[in-house]
């Protein structure tokens, strides 16, 4: 009897738990409470300078047990239910899943070469709403975790150690990031993403050329030769151009004169720009399309030309700051 | 005959009742680890004699709306409470002193006062049924916070170790059949780090919030959770809900 009753209340509990409620104050506290016997009183004989009353626990709770795997036939599918990702489309195969590395090196995370040692690990490329593996005690655990995004998660890489996770505003002080969506920006008819291709160049394009690589490069976007046309790439690191398009933007950080365009660093030097490393904490406000959502350390970062972003807002604008990443041991 | 059919019936939803508490008892899953872990946290909680936390949240409703706030929170005692929030529900205050609570919205000028219990558990119940006002965070400042989970939820699970923000974490999710809710408990302090609350029926929506700048114990002084109307503000009434 014990049992239906509780089988019961549980109903009109849940009744009452919509889910349009996930906002709101998000549990009725009535089972522990009740069971305990008075709701919202504080406990006798508990601490009575407690912020709560100090924490109560029912003597006739459900059994528990250990588990090694949570049951699997309830879950609903999210696969087709899923917010489809238009910002892959146009996306190179090699572009997507590189990171910078710490010291500027360029790292495939699909086959991560963990820095000092040969140790090699595989991406495990899971996604956001399937199963996750879960390390940790409990290891054989299946279970949705965050199905809200079309977000990958990965645990490949972890923020860099020096990095710090806040930004600073200069009203407040430090503070934590607010996070906002990946929105891409959209430069304009001249900016195409990577592994766009088009049949002819345009007139204003120029040759560049580093590491005895030839390139086209025009208004901030690098092509190269292909079959029957261009086909457009990542900016090539320390290769150098006479002019920015219109649209740059100016960062200052630790003292150093930063341009950034379409997800490319630039330096000045001698009148001309040369395309730098992306540096760790220079904070910028657009990234074009092709940035690709991932999620470290339950925390969503853009992926965009071999650099991680942070998206935050500071003071209703919404920003992103450069987070260096290491491989994760 | 009549006697017959009634007292088929009468088996019938005995049998059905039978085995539905027979499939809800089935379905329940409640692994003791996470419980210890709930436990441990619910403890800690309940050990603060004042505290107060950062609470960064972000939700995103079934249109794919999304609202973020950030919430400064203070508490002291049984009868004391002073929150900020910003973002985008706006500029406001909140302050409770065991015998009223005050809302002050920064982008109005305006504010309300409303008698409310006196205690800061009772204070929330009250003022989130009556007004619908959302506290931060609140469903895990509850006494009963592991009895809570036990009774909304059928599946209470050890993830196991997690890190997040470089902080050693151990993770719970709890489940029923519309939502789950996963908890981030940190390792060091048994202090909730962070939670996500999901629908199950809706991949895009979802509930999550970081904590940060937790301080144990602070000294909180009386005039923090003292409301003072600003001379040129306006006076409103707080709309029930019911």
């Amino acid at each position: 009897m014990k049992k239906f009753s509780c089988i019961v209340f549980s109903i009109v509990l849940l009744s009452f738990l919509s889910v349009g409620d996930l906002q709101a104050q998000r549990m009725k506290h009535g089972g522990g409470m009740k069971k305990a016997g008075g709701g919202g009183q504080f406990s006798r004989g508990a601490n009575n300078r407690s912020i709560n009353g100090g924490s109560r626990r029912s003597s006739t709770r459900p059994k528990s047990q250990n588990y090694s795997r949570p049951k699997t036939t309830k879950r609903p599918s999210y696969t087709s239910q899923k917010r489809p990702s238009s910002a892959v489309k146009s996306r190179p195969k090699n572009s997507g899943n590189q990171v910078r590395a710490k010291g500027g090196g360029r790292v495939d995370s699909k086959n991560l070469r963990v820095k000092g040692g040969d140790k090699s690990i595989k991406n495990s490329g899971n996604k956001v709403g399937n199963k996750v593996n879960v390390k940790g005690g409990n290891k054989n655990v299946n279970v949705n975790i965050d199905n809200s995004r079309n977000v990958r998660i990965n645990k490949n890489v972890r923020v860099n150690g020096g990095h710090s996770n806040r930004y600073y505003n200069g009203h407040r002080g430090y503070y934590p990031y607010r996070h906002h969506a990946y929105r891409p920006y959209h430069y304009g008819s001249y900016w195409h993403p990577f592994g766009f291709f088009v049949a002819t160049m345009a007139v204003t394009a120029i040759i560049v050329s580093v590491n005895n690589q030839q390139y086209h490069y025009d208004n901030g976007v690098y092509y190269t030769q292909s079959s029957g046309g261009y086909t457009v790439v990542n900016p090539p690191t320390n290769i150098v151009v006479n002019s920015l398009p219109e649209g740059v933007e100016n960062i200052t950080l630790d003292g150093k004169a930063y341009m950034y365009f379409g997800g490319a660093f630039y330096v000045k030097e001698n009148g001309k720009y040369r395309v730098v490393d992306a540096p760790d904490g220079a904070v910028i406000t657009n990234i074009p399309e092709g940035g690709e959502e991932e999620e470290i350390g339950g925390e969503k970062y853009v992926v965009y030309n071999y650099t991680y972003f942070k998206p935050f807002s500071q003071n209703g604008k919404d920003m992103y700051q450069v987070v260096e990443m290491e491989a994760a041991e | 005959m009549i006697k017959k059919t009634i007292s088929y019936v009468v088996l019938v939803v005995l049998a059905s009742f039978v085995l539905v508490a027979c499939e809800a008892e089935n379905n329940e899953q409640y692994d003791t680890r996470a419980i210890d872990s709930l436990d441990s946290m619910s403890d800690a909680i309940g050990e603060l004699v004042a505290v107060s936390y950062t609470l960064d949240d972000e939700f995103v409703n079934a249109q794919g709306d999304e609202f973020y706030n950030q919430h400064d929170v203070y508490m002291r005692g049984p009868d004391k409470m002073y929150i900020h929030s910003v973002g985008t529900k706006g500029n406001r205050s909140y302050w409770y002193d065991g015998k009223s609570l005050s809302v002050y919205s920064f982008d109005k000028n305006t504010y309300s006062t409303v008698d409310a219990p006196d205690n800061t558990i009772k204070a929330i119940d009250y003022v989130n049924e009556k007004y619908g006002v959302d506290f931060p965070a609140a469903d895990f400042f509850y006494p009963n916070l592991t009895d809570d989970i036990l009774d909304v939820y059928d599946q209470v699970l050890f993830l196991g170790d997690d890190q997040i923000n470089a902080i050693e974490t151990t993770s719970i999710v709890a489940s029923n059949d519309t939502r789950t809710l996963q908890v981030w408990i940190d390792k060091a302090t048994n202090l909730p780090l962070k939670f996500l609350f999901a629908s199950k029926s809706n991949p895009d929506k979802y509930y999550q919030a970081v904590f940060s700048n937790f301080r144990v114990n602070p000294d909180l002084p009386d005039m923090l959770f003292e409301f003072n109307a600003p001379s040129n503000a306006e006076k409103t009434e707080l709309k029930t809900i019911k």
